[in-house]
C-alpha cells in the first residue's frame, strides 16, 4: 500500500511538472493576446463568444472542427515518428500538397466503381507524399543534405508545381487558376448521414495515431528510433540501421501527410485549389513541439489548436481582427511552453545536482549531461532533446 | 554592352543585397557555433516595422533601427534559450519564425498597399562613371553599398583578426577557445547579436529599398533562401555571396526568358529552378561528389580546387557550451 502510494504521488508530480509550463504559458499567451484585443478596442469576450459560437455551440460546426482536425492529427502522427528520429521533417507541407496533388489525378482522370476509385484515390495520396518525403531522406543521407533545407526546398517545389497544375492542364475553361472543377460525387470520400465527417478518414486517422502509440511505446522500431534521436552516431555504432529507419520514418510521415492532403481534397474541398496545405503542416509541427513529443497528449492539443484555427476566419469578417491573430496566440503559447518547460527541466536539474552532492557528502558530482545538436548528417531535433 | 544586360546585372546587385546581408548575418552566427533558423520571420516582422516607423515617423533612419533591434531581440531570445535553459536552437528558432511571420502580418494590415519613403538614391561620384561597372555597382542607395563593404569586412574580420580567429575558434571547438582566454558565452551573445542585428537590416532593406512597401508575406521565403545560400556557400564570406547574385540571377533569367518569350515555359516551372538548381548543388557540393571529381583537376591545382569545394559546417554548430 505505501509503495502504491509513493508510486502515485510520484506519478502525480510529474505529471504535475509536466503540465506546469502549459498552464503557465497559456497564462502568459492569453495575457499577451488580452493586451493586443485591448489596443485594438476588442472586448476579449467578443472573442470568446465569437469562438464558441463557431465552433462548439451548433452540432454541426462542431463536426466542422473535427473535420478540421483529423488531417491535423494524421500529419502529427507523421511528426511523432521523425522527430522521435531527430529528424525536422519541415518540408510536412509539401508532402500534403503532393498528396493533394496524387489523390486530385485520379479524381479527376480515373473512373473505376465507388470502392476501388476511393481507395486508388488514397492510395495515390499516400504514395505522393510518402514519395515526396522519402526523397527528402535520400537527400539526408546519401547527398548530404540536411533535411531542413532539403524540406523548404521541396515545399517550394510542391506549392508551384501544384500552381503550375492549376493555371495550366487541370485548370477549368476560363478560370482564374485558384482551383480545379469540382470532383465528380464518385470521387468524393463518403460522409456520415447526420453530421457531414468522413468516416474513413476518422478510421484511418485512428489507426495511424493507435500504431505510432503502439510503435514509439513499445516496439523495437520505437526504440530504434528513440536511439537515433538521443544520439544517430552511437545508435550508428551499435548496430542500429539508421540510414534505413530515417527513410522508414520520412516515408511513413510522407504517407499521413500524403492521406491527410487527400482528405483536403476529397471530402473537405471536393477540388483541389491554390494553397491546399494551408498552414497545417506547420501547426501540426508547433502541436508535436507543444506536446513535446507525448503521444498521448497529441489528440487533445492537436483538437485545441483546430477549434481555435476554425475560428480564425470569422475574426475577420466579424470583428475586423485579421485571423492571423490565432497564429500570434499559438505562437506565443508554444514559444512560452518551450521557454518554461526549459526553465522547469533546469530547475530540477539543479536540484537533483545539489541532493547528489548532499548524497555524496559534498563530493563532487559529474555535470549533469549536456545536450548536443549537430546541423548536418547528425542533425538532431525534437523537444525531447531539449 | 547591351544596356539591357547592363540594367538586369544591376538589378541583380540590388536585388541580391538583402539576401546577401541576411545570409552573411547568419555566417557569423553560425561560425559561432548558434543556428539561428528565425530567419524568414525575421525579415518579414523587419521589414514591417521598418516600414511602418519610416511611414509615421518620416525617418528612415529610426526605421532601420528598429528593425536592427528587432532582428537583434530575436536572434538574442535564441541563444539565451539555448545558454541558460539548454533548450534545443532549432525548436526555439522555428517556432520564432512562425511567431514572427504571424505578427508581421496582424500589425501590417494597417499598412499593406500604402506608399512610403524609399532609401535615397545615392551614385558614388567618379566610379559611376565607369563604364559598366559604374552602372551595375555604384549607381545605387546606402544600404546596397553596404552589402558590398559588409562581405569585404567579414572576410577581413574572420580570416585576417584575432577577433576572427577566436570566431571560429567558437563554432569549430569551444572548449578549445575557452581554454585560450576566450569568453565563449559572451562572445557567442556579441555575434549572435550582430548577425541578428544584420538580419533584421535586411528586412528594412526589403521594404525601404527592394520591394518598396509592405504587404503580408512579401519577403516570405527569403530567409529560409538566405540559410540555404550559408550552406550552399561552405560558411565563406564570399562564396555566399556568390550563392546570393547566383540565386537572384536565376530568378532575374526566369523574368528575362518570360517577358522576351525566349521559353515557353509557364512562371510556376520556372519558378522551381532556382531551388532545383539550388538542391543539385548543395548535393554535388556536401555528398562529396565534386570532391570525388576532381580526379580530372591537375595535381598542382587539386589543393586549391579542394579548399574552394570545401562545404563543411563548423564543428560544434548547434552545440550548448559548458564550463567543465
Amino acid at each position: 500500500m505505501t509503495a502504491f502510494r509513493k508510486l502515485f504521488v510520484q506519478t502525480s508530480s510529474r505529471t504535475a511538472l509536466g503540465i506546469f509550463p502549459l498552464l503557465v504559458g497559456t497564462l502568459v499567451a492569453l495575457g499577451a493576446i488580452f493586451l493586443i484585443l485591448n489596443n485594438e478596442n476588442v472586448e476579449p469576450r467578443a472573442v470568446y463568444d465569437l469562438i464558441y459560437e463557431r465552433t462548439l455551440s451548433l452540432p454541426d460546426n462542431r463536426a466542422n472542427v473535427v473535420d478540421f482536425w483529423l488531417p491535423i492529427l494524421l500529419c502529427c502522427c507523421g511528426l511523432l515518428l521523425t522527430f522521435t528520429a531527430g529528424l525536422w521533417n519541415i518540408g510536412i507541407e509539401g508532402q500534403i500538397t503532393m498528396g493533394a496533388v496524387g489523390a486530385t489525378s485520379i479524381a479527376l482522370f480515373v473512373e473505376l466503381p465507388r470502392n476501388e476509385q476511393i481507395f486508388t484515390e488514397l492510395f495515390m495520396a499516400g504514395a505522393a507524399g510518402g514519395a515526396w518525403a522519402l526523397f527528402t531522406g535520400i537527400m539526408r543521407t546519401r547527398g548530404g543534405v540536411n533535411e531542413i533545407f532539403g524540406g523548404v526546398a521541396m515545399n517550394f517545389l510542391a506549392s508551384n508545381f501544384s500552381a503550375y497544375l492549376l493555371v495550366a492542364p487541370w485548370s477549368p475553361p476560363n478560370a482564374t487558376g485558384s482551383a480545379t472543377v469540382r470532383f465528380p460525387d464518385n470521387a468524393l470520400l463518403p460522409s456520415m448521414d447526420t453530421y457531414r465527417l468522413s468516416p474513413i478518414t476518422i478510421y484511418i486517422a485512428l489507426s495511424a495515431f493507435i500504431f505510432v502509440l503502439l510503435t514509439l511505446s513499445g516496439s523495437r522500431w520505437g526504440l530504434q528510433l528513440r536511439a537515433m534521436g538521443k544520439n544517430e552516431k552511437s545508435a550508428q555504432m551499435l548496430g542500429i540501421p539508421t540510414e534505413r529507419n530515417i527513410w522508414l520514418a520520412m516515408l511513413m510521415c510522407g504517407i499521413m501527410a500524403g492521406l491527410a492532403g487527400g482528405h483536403l481534397v476529397l471530402f473537405r474541398r471536393a477540388n483541389l485549389p491554390a494553397n491546399v496545405s494551408g498552414g497545417i503542416g506547420f501547426l501540426s509541427l508547433l502541436v508535436v513541439l507543444l506536446a513535446s513529443i507525448r503521444v498521448r497528449w497529441v489528440p487533445f492539443v492537436s483538437f485545441a489548436f483546430a477549434l481555435l484555427y476554425s475560428a480564425g476566419l470569422p475574426l475577420r469578417t466579424r470583428l475586423q481582427l485579421d485571423s492571423s491573430l490565432i497564429g500570434v496566440f499559438l505562437g506565443i503559447l508554444v514559444f512560452c511552453v518551450l521557454i518554461f518547460d526549459g526553465a522547469r527541466q533546469r530547475l530540477q536539474a539543479i536540484v537533483e545536482q545539489r541532493k547528489l552532492l548532499a548524497d555524496a557528502g559534498g563530493e563532487k558530482s559529474p555535470p549533469p549531461p549536456t545536450i548536443e545538436i549537430q546541423i548536418g548528417q547528425e542533425a538532431s531535433g525534437g523537444p525531447s532533446s531539449s | 554592352m547591351d544596356p539591357v544586360l547592363v540594367s538586369t546585372l544591376a538589378d541583380i546587385v540590388r536585388n541580391a543585397a538583402p539576401l546577401l546581408i541576411a545570409s552573411q548575418g547568419e555566417l557569423i552566427t553560425e561560425r559561432a557555433g548558434v543556428v539561428n533558423l528565425s530567419l524568414d520571420g525575421t525579415i518579414l516582422l523587419a521589414a514591417m516595422a521598418a516600414f511602418a516607423v519610416t511611414y509615421n515617423t518620416d525617418s528612415l533612419g529610426l526605421g532601420i533601427v528598429i528593425a536592427m533591434l528587432i532582428g537583434m531581440l530575436v536572434a538574442l531570445i535564441v541563444i539565451a534559450s539555448s545558454v541558460f535553459l539548454k533548450l534545443n536552437q532549432i525548436a526555439v528558432g522555428f517556432v520564432l519564425t512562425l511567431l514572427c511571420a504571424d505578427l508581421s502580418t496582424f500589425f501590417g494590415r494597417d499598412y499593406a498597399g500604402q506608399q512610403g519613403t524609399e532609401i535615397p538614391y545615392a551614385p558614388i561620384p567618379i566610379l559611376e562613371d565607369i563604364p559598366v561597372i559604374g552602372e551595375v555597382f555604384f549607381q545605387h542607395n546606402i544600404l546596397i553599398y553596404f552589402s558590398f563593404v559588409l562581405v569585404i569586412f567579414i572576410w577581413l574580420w574572420t580570416y585576417h583578426t584575432r577577433f576572427g580567429l577566436s570566431l571560429r575558434g567558437l563554432g569549430e571547438h569551444p572548449a578549445a577557445a575557452y581554454v585560450r582566454g576566450t569568453r565563449v558565452q559572451m562572445w557567442r551573445f556579441v555575434y549572435v547579436a550582430a548577425g541578428g542585428a544584420l538580419v533584421g537590416l535586411a528586412g528594412a532593406t526589403y521594404s525601404l529599398s527592394v520591394k518598396l512597401g509592405w504587404r503580408e508575406g512579401s519577403t516570405l521565403g527569403n530567409g529560409w533562401i538566405a540559410l540555404a545560400i550559408v550552406i550552399f556557400g561552405g560558411w565563406r564570406p564570399f562564396r555566399i555571396a556568390f550563392g546570393a547574385y547566383f540565386i537572384v540571377g536565376l530568378r532575374a533569367l526566369a523574368l528575362y526568358f518570360q517577358q522576351e518569350d525566349v521559353l515557353n515555359l509557364p512562371i510556376q516551372i520556372i519558378n522551381m529552378t532556382p531551388w532545383v538548381l539550388m538542391l543539385v548543388t548543395l548535393i554535388f557540393v556536401t555528398s562529396g561528389l565534386a570532391e570525388s571529381l576532381l580526379v580530372i583537376v591537375p595535381p598542382r591545382w587539386r589543393p586549391a580546387a579542394q579548399n574552394l569545394l570545401r562545404a563543411k559546417p563548423p564543428a560544434a554548430l548547434g552545440s550548448n557550451f559548458e564550463r567543465s
